[in-house]
């Protein structure tokens, strides 16, 4: 039934749509908590920040008023505000500017808050610019293209993860999971203690399992449905346990709305071989 | 316009792609991804840190006479939620660490970051706006404490 489901574009589109706008709103959420780190005062003021190489077109005190505490307030609630909107909106002529506005939006909100910002964030404005080009190149509905263009992006993703730690022989013994789950950066305070108990052999069984997963990410379009549904059940669980354990909560919506992809690139795969 | 679509996005995965695998694209790229359309998914595979940070860090009032010492733990950082922040600032130290004690200070982006987290927890935590402030990088692993790097004198 879910396979059925996702062999329609704007199922796809549609779903990915409503998964962005969530993780887009934990996103603002969490700037509207520490809206102060914004303030000239705070952690993160703009001065601080335009010193970096990348923002030299925003040297400009003329660029101040768009980059302060209340600006950066003022964007999280309109983008807040617009996503309802661009979840219930089913006219082209009214979805299609919302989609516009809630990606510069999303930019500026990037460029302010880039050191929170992490592949989540980057892959919402991947998502959210492929949009704009696919609906203002050819229209609402007839988003093939760019579903493939999210297929191979997810696959590219895992892929190159897999092969990065399949280097490691820490990664592949289990050791780095272990260190990288009990650190107070990215682990969660909450489960330390009873991590850091749990034996090594654990870890490396599970790290073997993440390696093995991310690297086989290039052969989904290929695989058999059920071994595709294992695939996609091991990918979801993954993306909740980096939520729960790494509090990477954007993750588990942004990579969630993607995974339908797989499904309709394996379909077309399957139809055309 | 139909055949636009797929040449840019083909482009656009390429340069994805490139810049994973292929070190020049990266940094050509990188230098001009302002909007973080070009990521680099070797973050997701993090690398753990053995041992603690330790930052102390010295707060010198004139009036007072003598200084006043403060030390604060870097795992602790974690509480402010800005997880991606504490890590630049990790990046940061990361790179101090690695050269001889007493280089000079690098005037770097992520530096500045990070004496501004000390400063502000500075003005936080000992509430004193004017003064000079010098901080100290420690590794601590396994009981022992070795200094990696030690400031300039700044203004608070």
């Amino acid at each position: 039934m879910i396979y059925n489901y996702f062999t329609y574009p704007p199922h796809i589109i549609k779903f990915l749509e409503i998964f962005l706008s969530l993780s887009l709103l934990l996103s603002s959420l969490q700037h509207l908590k520490n809206i102060h780190c914004f303030s000239p005062q705070g952690l993160l003021p703009w001065d601080l920040l335009k010193r970096k190489n990348i923002y030299v077109w925003f040297r400009s005190e003329r660029f101040k008023c768009f980059f302060g505490k209340r600006s950066m307030l003022l964007l999280n609630i309109i983008r807040i505000l617009l996503l309802p909107l661009y979840i219930l909106s089913e006219k082209e002529e009214f979805h299609f500017p919302t989609l516009v506005i809630l990606t510069l939006i999303t930019y500026m909100i990037y460029i302010r808050s880039s050191l929170m910002s992490n592949a989540a964030d980057q892959v919402n404005n991947i998502i959210l610019t492929g949009l704009v080009i696919s609906q203002s190149l050819t229209g609402y509905t007839s988003d093939k293209i760019i579903i493939y263009f999210f297929a191979l992006l997810l696959i590219v993703s895992y892929f190159t993860s897999g092969l990065l730690k399949a280097h490691e022989a820490n990664w592949r013994n289990g050791v780095y999971l272990k260190q990288v789950l009990i650190t107070r950066n990215f682990g969660n305070p909450i489960l330390l203690k009873s991590l850091n108990q749990v034996n090594l052999k654990v870890f490396k069984l599970l790290s073997q399992i993440i390696v093995i997963w991310q690297l086989s990410s290039f052969l989904t379009p290929i695989l058999p449905t059920a071994i595709l549904y294992c695939y996609l059940f091991v990918a979801l669980s993954f993306h909740l346990a980096t939520g729960l354990l790494m509090r990477l909560n954007g993750f588990i919506w942004t990579f969630t709305g993607l995974l339908p992809t797989l499904i309709y690139l394996h379909v077309n795969i399957s139809n055309f071989l | 316009m139909k055949f636009l679509e797929p040449i840019l996005l083909a482009c656009w995965l390429m340069g994805i792609i490139m810049i994973q695998f292929h070190e020049r694209t990266n940094i050509l790229l990188k230098k001009r991804d302002h909007l973080g359309l070009l990521p680099n998914f070797h973050l997701f595979s993090p690398k753990p840190f053995k041992g603690t940070y330790l930052i102390r860090y010295k707060v010198m009032h004139h009036n007072l006479g003598t200084p006043i010492i403060h030390r604060e733990q870097l795992s602790y950082w974690g509480k402010s939620g800005l997880i991606d922040a504490n890590q630049k600032i990790i990046k940061c130290i990361n790179n101090l660490c690695k050269s001889t004690i007493n280089r000079p200070d690098q005037s770097n982006m992520n530096f500045a970051l990070l004496l501004n987290f000390i400063k502000n927890d500075a003005k936080t935590k000992i509430g004193i706006g004017k003064g000079e402030i010098q901080f100290f990088i420690l590794i601590a692993y396994n009981g022992e404490e070795s200094l990696k790097f030690n400031s300039r004198v700044y203004d608070l």
